[in-house]
């Protein structure tokens, strides 16, 4: 028979494993580190049991939210407070390590192809290159849809638009040929 | 260039940080809280998406918001706990006598190895029929591999325990409606660690 603080301790462990199973899908697709989910788990598994161990019985679906959101918070400020690295001393960083497997010549072809279509998407109408900057960053669809609270047919809209528009910049600097663009 | 090699292209990019200064913290939650007018969401993203310090803060965030969906099922009380046993109980005399009923995949699927614990079918986002055919890759080292399947609420409908790679879910009383699912694979290693796939969401229709 389990006393009622180890029923309490099941139930926390349970909404933290619910917890971890929901947030590592985002943690996986988008490459996040281990360590970066295992903070924020340690930190809300300290937060419920605060808020239990002062009286608050049902951990409703808004107050699990925001400790989240708050945890995440205190997270990014405190490597900020520790990094205390300037935005100059962090630009020109070194080269994706993709890269560096190449031969020169292959590496100079990569690097200014992979300039090139930044730059590509750095010209593109401001909506439809936030659609096309995730997109090919790895975002799902529907992901960007969420994050810039646009409909389904917005974002196909934008995001088909803004990749046949990049197309288009890439084909006439002779990249590519005319049969993807739509 | 198809849209595998503008990604490639475009993650060989080397990234650094906007001119101008960081948003803050509580700025990126802004996004992720869907706060704010939409211009003021782009910029952000734009500097979010090409900052190495702000893309995976924006991530982090993200992460906790998408977890706390977990949050979307209330804490059962004390009292309600006898009945969630008796419930757990039925649905698990239940489970035994559908797992003799189970089908087994008629079709080889082929599979290969992999350092992690990951599906290789269903996709994220397909749409399926009943039975619903799940496979994934072989660990080094797994004595089982547990099948779980969620609603997206990230509530349990089913979990099956086997020693194989591929497992079928067929129409029951637990699975019967069309709609969206999850699901995930966690391996049972020799050492009684386990080893999770991500989570893969997908369509089914009757």
């Amino acid at each position: 028979m389990s006393s009622p603080r180890d029923s309490i301790s099941d139930e926390l462990e349970s909404l933290v494993a619910r917890f971890a199973r929901f947030a590592g899908r985002i943690a996986h697709d988008r490459g996040l580190h281990q360590e970066d989910l295992d903070e924020l788990l340690q930190e809300l598994r300290v937060r419920f049991w605060r808020a239990r161990k002062d009286g608050l019985r049902d951990l409703s679906a808004g107050y699990v939210r925001r400790t989240a959101i708050s945890a995440a918070l205190d997270i990014i400020r405190r490597r900020r407070v520790d990094r205390n690295v300037s935005i100059e001393d962090e630009q020109g960083g070194a080269p994706p390590l993709a890269t560096l497997a190449a031969n020169p010549a292959e590496l100079l072809d990569q690097s200014e192809l992979a300039q090139r279509v930044a730059l590509a998407v750095d010209g593109l109408a401001p909506a439809r290159r936030a659609a096309v900057r995730m997109y090919l960053d790895g975002y799902r669809r529907e992901e960007i849809a969420e994050l810039l609270r646009w409909s389904d047919a917005k974002t196909r809209n934008l995001l088909y638009r803004g990749l046949a528009d990049l197309r288009a910049v890439l084909i006439a600097q002779g990249i590519g040929t005319p049969e993807n663009v739509q | 260039m198809n849209d595998e090699e503008l990604r490639r292209a475009y993650r060989e990019s080397s990234r650094a940080a906007p001119p101008g200064p960081h948003p803050e913290p509580d700025e990126l939650a802004r996004i992720v809280n869907g706060e704010g007018s939409e211009t003021e969401r782009l910029a952000l993203l734009e500097h979010a998406m090409r900052c190495p310090t702000c893309g995976p803060e924006l991530d982090l965030l993200r992460a906790a918001s998408e977890g706390a969906r977990a949050g979307h099922r209330q804490m059962p009380s004390t009292r309600w706990l006898a009945l969630a046993a008796v419930a757990i109980l039925v649905i698990g005399l239940g489970a035994l006598t559908l797992r003799s009923r189970r089908i087994v995949p008629t079709h080889d699927v082929m599979r290969g190895r992999a350092a992690a614990m990951s599906l290789i079918q269903p996709e994220n986002g397909v749409t399926l029929a009943f039975p619903i055919h799940l496979a994934w890759h072989a660990v080094d080292g797994a004595v089982s591999y547990r099948v779980e399947l969620l609603s997206t609420g990230g509530d349990l409908i089913g979990a099956w325990t086997t020693r194989d790679t591929t497992l079928a879910i067929s129409e029951s009383t637990r699975v019967n409606g069309s709609g969206p699912y999850d699901a995930w694979v966690r391996a049972t290693l020799r050492d009684r660690t386990d080893l999770s796939s991500p989570i893969v969401r997908f369509n089914v229709k009757r």
